[in-house]
């Protein structure tokens, strides 16, 4: 699938149609800096970018919340950091709260609130 | 090399186990093609020498003979004969049924074929024992012991069945059943007592020049008058080959085409996997060479299996069929065939896989990577320049009378073509309507169709597949409407033959049921015209021109002034005048006035043409001449046929009561055609077996492609799942891809079968055959639709869903 399937396939489950979500699918890109990449395949695109397809399939049905697993796990440090920061900038100016798993403390210092887990038990 | 080679194989296991059935069915289709001509040959070959055996020589009487022939010493003291083996033939009957009655001397059953005895023994046998046919004595309820009662007219024998034999050797042709017995006890249907022949075969000695046997039996004063000739016409059986087996020798050649293709295919799906894998060799760094070894190791390995598992299909599936059809025969297996067929799919396989190796060791590590899915702007140029030639062939092939099969070949060629390279185009715009629909499965189907190149090379195989079985059954329909015309026009005509040539009709008009009646020659015979020899049906008598429905292309008024009895013969040549079909000016370029010869009981007669008629029966192969004419000829005219305008069935019945001293052979025409159809029914039943059997292979061979080129989908799947497709709507993508393929291929299959159609007729001119258009459209809707929904199911019956699964990328 390109880029922009990849984002609005959560419209296209819940039998939207098109004409509806468009525009928003195109927005919530340009918001994420992958507007230019819509027509693209996700092969041709860096880690960075390929996380932030990810996060716009997740903003686009505009959540409540949304989880995240290990967003950053595959990513080098500067990417990593770029990632966090729009991250946080969703959880500001969207209002969404978000729910992340993550093994790098320094990541984890993002958040407003961090819950440990150790050998199964919540620490 | 060869360690990593077996590994690769063994890590993709179904793949492996696909592509090799992928080519063994190739292989089965390729041979089935190259043998079905000499099948047909053998079957057609054994069938019309049933009688003859493995005589080289006939001496048989004329039809206004006595009809009662003997050995001379003459004969039997002419140099260049090995053996002679008289016999007596009839027409006798089993209660209302004809059979054929055959007499041979005692101790000569076996000198012209051998008998292959299912139960009883022929060495046991008496004098007034017969031998028949498993069918016959299945047909009549008898077995070894049973007695039954030999009729002809108002003589009758009793014979006992004294042994049951297989449908072999005089069997083969065992319509009307036969009865083989002692010609004493045959003789008995004839005379009181004595033996008597109306038959002489002849064995010519190792080294003697039949033609000069011939001459000399003919120089003789007790065979003068007979026909001397060869026991077996190959030209006819060579003929009969021909118009049973062109049809489908033409779509065989489009068949082999699309085997070649589809092994290509196979090979061709997996592109990707064996691109990404030379870029993985590369990195730990294997040089050129070694990848490319390691490679052809691989696919040298899966074509040769796919070879061998191929010949052993291809043996065991055709041997089969023609069991099934040509029940009478053993199938005789051609090696280099089966080699041919063997090598032509290794061949393709192992040509095709270079491919994607040359392409992966072209490009960089990183090139072959990130290739994406670019789509080369030249292929959509390909099907509209494909297109375009195809309609300027059609044009050419409608228009230019002189061109015409030349380009009927063109125009297959072009629109198989077409369809292969624009159905996935096609699919791609049919995709991008339905991707405006809403429903999930619609839109994701629809859009991932286009995308994925195994779909594209489905979709091309199963619309040209789809379109090739629909030859295949038009190959059979035009094949079996040879025979539909005799039956329309013939269904209230009585024969009545072994006439003498006095006897008048007019007898024959005042029985009850009788419309009218009129006396003619019926019998094969060859006609020679400045570019052709072809064998016809000779009907000898100017009635003929009212009683069947010709098309007159040369005005009503003429032809019949033409060939009317007082006019029989041309004023500035005096030769006889006849009346020929209209196809042997459309293949041969005959006019008006042509001269031929007419080669009919061993005289030649010169006849000028008078006019062309149209119409189906016997293929066109009939030429008409007035029973004055064939007279002056000094060709005999025996033969009444009666037109029943009440029951048929009861017309024979009074005919056969009022001549019953006579020994006339009184037959209902379809009666005579079924004794016909019987020997070359079973061909047609090869044909619809064999046209059922590729359409299968095809179809099983388009689902292979789409299976193989489905495990590298893997992850889109999961994709789905993971954004959260659930597993049904997954599955109804799945079938909804399946699906839309399917109709498309049906559709498109569809609107070029008219062509298709059109130019396999045309092409078959190249084969001395003529036929009008021919087009049964339920036989097209019938094929397609079949196909199209048994590819459409795949994936529920195949249960892909029970493999749907959220794995961790």
């Amino acid at each position: 699938m390109t880029v922009y399937e990849n984002i609005v396939l959560p419209l296209v489950l819940d039998k939207q149609k098109e004409s509806a979500y468009k525009q928003h699918a195109i927005d919530v890109a340009e918001y994420l800096g992958i507007g230019d990449a819509l027509k693209k395949y996700p092969s041709q695109l860096s880690g960075g970018e390929q996380q932030r397809v990810a996060i716009a399939r997740a903003l686009v049905t505009n959540p409540k919340v949304i989880f995240l697993d290990e967003p950053t796990g595959s990513l080098d440090k500067e990417r990593g950091k770029q990632v966090m920061e729009l991250l946080k900038t969703i959880n500001k100016e969207k209002g969404v709260a978000l729910v992340m798993i993550t093994h790098s403390q320094a990541h984890a210092e993002y958040a407003s609130r961090i819950v440990k887990m150790e050998d199964g038990l919540l620490g | 090399m060869l360690k990593l080679a077996l590994r690769n194989i063994k890590s993709k296991p179904w793949r492996t186990v696909a592509t090799v059935l992928g080519i063994a069915v190739a292989v089965a289709m390729i041979f089935a093609m190259l043998s079905f001509k000499g099948a047909v040959y053998d079957y057609i070959s054994a069938s019309e020498t049933s009688v003859a055996g493995s005589s080289d020589i006939k001496i048989a009487t004329q039809s206004s003979s006595d009809r009662i022939t003997t050995v001379t010493p003459e004969l039997q003291n002419l140099e260049g004969i090995e053996s002679i083996i008289p016999s007596l033939y009839l027409y006798a009957q089993i209660g209302d049924e004809y059979v054929q009655a055959r007499g041979f001397e005692t101790g000569s059953l076996e000198k012209l074929q051998n008998i292959e005895v299912q139960s009883g023994r022929l060495d046991a046998l008496n004098v007034d024992d017969v031998i028949i046919s498993e069918a016959a004595a299945k047909h009549f309820g008898v077995k070894v012991g049973d007695q039954i009662e030999l009729v002809l007219g108002e003589k009758k024998t009793r014979v006992f069945v004294g042994a049951i034999a297989k449908n072999t050797g005089y069997f083969v042709d065992d319509s009307p059943y036969l009865i083989l017995g002692n010609v004493e006890t045959i003789s008995k249907l004839v005379f009181s007592t004595g033996q008597f022949f109306n038959e002489i075969y002849i064995k010519v000695a190792s080294g003697a020049d039949v033609n000069s046997v011939i001459a000399n039996i003919k120089a003789l004063d007790a065979y003068k008058d007979m026909q001397v000739e060869l026991s077996h016409d190959l030209k006819y059986i060579d003929e009969q080959t021909t118009a049973l087996t062109a049809p489908v020798v033409l779509a065989g050649a489009a068949v082999l085409v699309l085997a070649v293709v589809i092994v290509a295919f196979l090979f061709l799906i997996s592109e990707k996997d064996k691109i990404d894998y030379i870029s993985r060799l590369r990195i730990v760094g294997a040089t050129n060479e070694q990848i490319f070894g390691v490679l052809m190791i691989e696919s040298g390995i899966i074509a040769f299996i796919g070879g061998l598992v191929g010949s052993a299909l291809a043996l065991g599936v055709f041997a089969l069929i023609i069991k099934l059809t040509l029940k009478t025969m053993v199938a005789s297996v051609s090696a280099l065939y089966l080699f041919l067929a063997a090598v032509i799919g290794i061949a393709s396989a192992v040509l095709s896989s270079l491919l994607p190796i040359v392409r992966g060791l072209k490009g960089t590590i990183r090139q072959n990577q990130t290739s994406g899915q670019k789509q080369s702007k030249l292929g959509f140029v390909l099907p509209i320049v494909l297109c375009a030639l195809a309609v300027a062939s059609v044009l050419v092939e409608c228009l230019v009378e002189s061109l015409t099969p030349y380009f009927a070949i063109v125009s297959l060629v072009l629109v198989l073509a077409t369809l292969f390279t624009a159905s996935p185009y096609v699919l791609k715009g049919v995709s991008r309507l339905c991707s405006k629909v809403s429903s999930p499965s619609v839109k994701t189907a629809s859009t991932t169709l286009p995308r994925e190149k195994r779909f594209a090379r489905s979709t091309s195989i199963l619309t040209v597949g789809v379109a090739i079985s629909v030859m295949l059954f038009m190959a059979w329909n035009i094949t079996t409407t040879v025979f539909d015309s005799y039956i329309k026009n013939f269904e209230n005509f009585v024969f009545v033959s072994n006439i003498k040539a006095d006897v008048p009709v007019e007898d024959f008009k005042t029985l009850d049921g009788v419309q009218d009646a009129t006396k003619m020659v019926w019998q094969k015979s060859e006609i020679k015209g400045e570019n052709f020899e072809k064998t016809v049906h000779l009907l000898g008598s100017y009635d003929t021109l009212d009683m069947i429905n010709f098309e007159f292309i040369t005005p009503n008024q003429d032809v019949k002034a033409a060939i009317a009895p007082e006019n029989s013969e041309d004023k500035y040549t005096d030769k006889p005048l006849a009346v020929v079909d209209i196809s042997l000016q459309k293949l041969y370029g005959a006019k008006l006035g042509d001269e031929l010869d007419l080669l009919v009981e061993n005289k030649t007669v010169k006849v000028k043409i008078a006019g062309f008629v149209k119409h189906n029966l016997f293929n066109g192969n009939y030429i008409i001449m007035s029973s004055e004419a064939l007279k002056k000829a000094c060709v005999e005219v025996d033969t009444v046929l009666v037109v029943s305008s009440a029951d048929v069935k009861k017309t024979v019945g009074s005919i056969k009561e009022k001549y019953a001293s006579r020994n006339y052979y009184v037959v209902d025409a379809l009666e005579a055609y079924r004794w016909d159809k019987e020997s070359t029914s079973a061909v047609f039943d090869l044909v619809g077996t064999l046209a059922v059997v590729v359409g299968v292979f095809i179809l099983i061979v388009s689902v292979f492609a789409a299976l193989v080129g489905r495990s590298g989908e893997e992850r889109a799947r999961t994709a789905f799942l993971t954004a959260g497709m659930s597993k049904n709507t997954l599955l109804a993508t799945e079938v909804l891809q399946h699906a839309l393929i399917a109709l498309m291929a049906f559709v498109l299959a569809f609107a070029a079968s008219v062509l298709l159609t059109m130019s396999l007729i045309h092409a078959l001119m190249l084969f001395g055959l003529y036929f009008e258009f021919v087009y049964s459209a339920w036989v097209v809707a019938v094929v397609g639709a079949v196909a199209a929904v048994a590819y459409s199911v795949v994936p529920l019956v195949l249960n892909f869903k029970k493999n749907y699964k959220l794995t961790r990328s």
